[in-house]
């Protein structure tokens, strides 16, 4: 336990109370007594405090600001945590961890269904809902924290199977229809993707938000221009410059903050 | 060509566009949503006639009760009511 501040006021307390108890010149025991009932208000007041904390729902409790998390509410980035310090952070009860950890696989839940499997909007928004609350009610099973993604990618895909073995007992769909979808090669590149989108996640902020809202998101040279507060006759050069510094980043190079005067 | 020239990684982007904003929240707020899950569970629990309207029809017998659909709360609820 960190002895903070209360700590100082409950301890001044008591010596207080002992230095007027000795000023009025009373007797031995009845400094004793009025020291042992501050004492005792005192570990009353820390009971109730231990109390108030025991009664917080058990499960995903707010830990407080996380410095290291504070990037979650950043669209589209990724903080600098491991999947598998996320998890653990997760299965500690950390609510920002549990949103990030949503946020950093969205993207790759939402496109294995509407991508792979081809699901209707409805049923893509009923597989990617039942994937993280299934993912939220097992996460203690997951036995390798780092394995949390191809965990995910396995559970999208069989909901997403389930979803179109179920639609196609009330409508008949050709077995070549079903055996079209979830194309491995479609998987394969999803799973690419998110290596690259990784990759991304810790490159400089402005480089991630220019490839990201001009490829990811399909907004024009203008409106990237107008959100990020730069000319959009400078947005065509941004880009190929950032996507050769994520080339050199994938091949295996790192990559660097950028040039001064970039932003 | 590399395997990741520009027009590749371009590509690879291009191909994780950001999911609804509003699945998004919705799924982060999973934990929020734990302490109405947990109630309706425990009720299933505890009335085998009521466990059974929500498997045969889980919205259908969430709105008889006056349960608002909340496709967090439906996503929840079939995750542990299908449980093995």
């Amino acid at each position: 336990m960190i002895l903070g501040p209360r700590f100082l006021i409950e301890a001044g307390f008591i010596v207080a109370v002992a230095v007027v108890a000795g000023i009025e010149s009373v007797g031995t025991w009845a400094i004793i007594g009025l020291v042992a009932g501050a004492w005792l208000i005192v570990a009353l007041v820390e009971l109730a405090v231990w109390l108030s904390h025991a009664r917080k729902p058990r499960g995903l409790t707010p830990q407080g600001s996380d410095p290291s998390l504070s990037r979650r509410h950043n669209p589209g980035m990724a903080s600098t945590l491991s999947d598998s310090q996320l998890v653990a952070r997760c299965r500690a009860g950390d609510q920002q961890a549990w949103a990030e950890l949503v946020e950093r696989f969205s993207r790759y839940v939402y496109a294995i269904a509407v991508q792979a499997f081809r699901l209707s909007d409805a049923d893509a928004e009923d597989v990617f809902q039942e994937v993280f609350a299934r993912a939220y009610q097992h996460l203690d099973k997951l036995r390798d924290d780092a394995a949390v993604r191809p965990w995910l990618a396995q559970l999208t895909r069989r909901l997403c199977i389930d979803r179109l073995r179920a639609a196609s007992r009330e409508r008949p769909v050709a077995e070549e229809e079903l055996a079209a979808t979830g194309g491995e090669e479609t998987l394969a590149l999803l799973d690419e993707a998110l290596t690259v989108r990784e990759a991304l996640a810790a490159a400089p902020e402005h480089c991630r938000e220019v490839l990201d809202r001009f490829f990811a998101r399909d907004e024009s040279y203008k409106t990237i221009g107008d959100a990020l507060d730069l000319p959009s006759g400078t947005i065509a050069s941004r880009i190929s410059r950032f996507l050769a510094r994520l080339r050199e980043h994938m091949e295996g190079r790192k990559m660097d903050a950028g040039p001064s005067g970039d932003r | 060509m590399t395997a990741y020239d520009e027009e590749r990684l371009a590509k690879l982007i291009r191909a994780l566009p950001p999911a609804p904003t509003g699945w998004v929240r919705a799924a982060q707020e999973l934990p929020f949503a734990r302490g109405e899950i947990d109630e309706i569970v425990g009720r299933a629990e505890a009335d085998a006639a009521f466990r059974k309207r929500l498997i045969a029809d889980l919205e259908g017998a969430l709105a008889a009760e006056g349960y608002e659909r909340d496709p967090v709360v439906l996503a929840a609820l079939r995750a542990r009511l299908t449980a093995p």
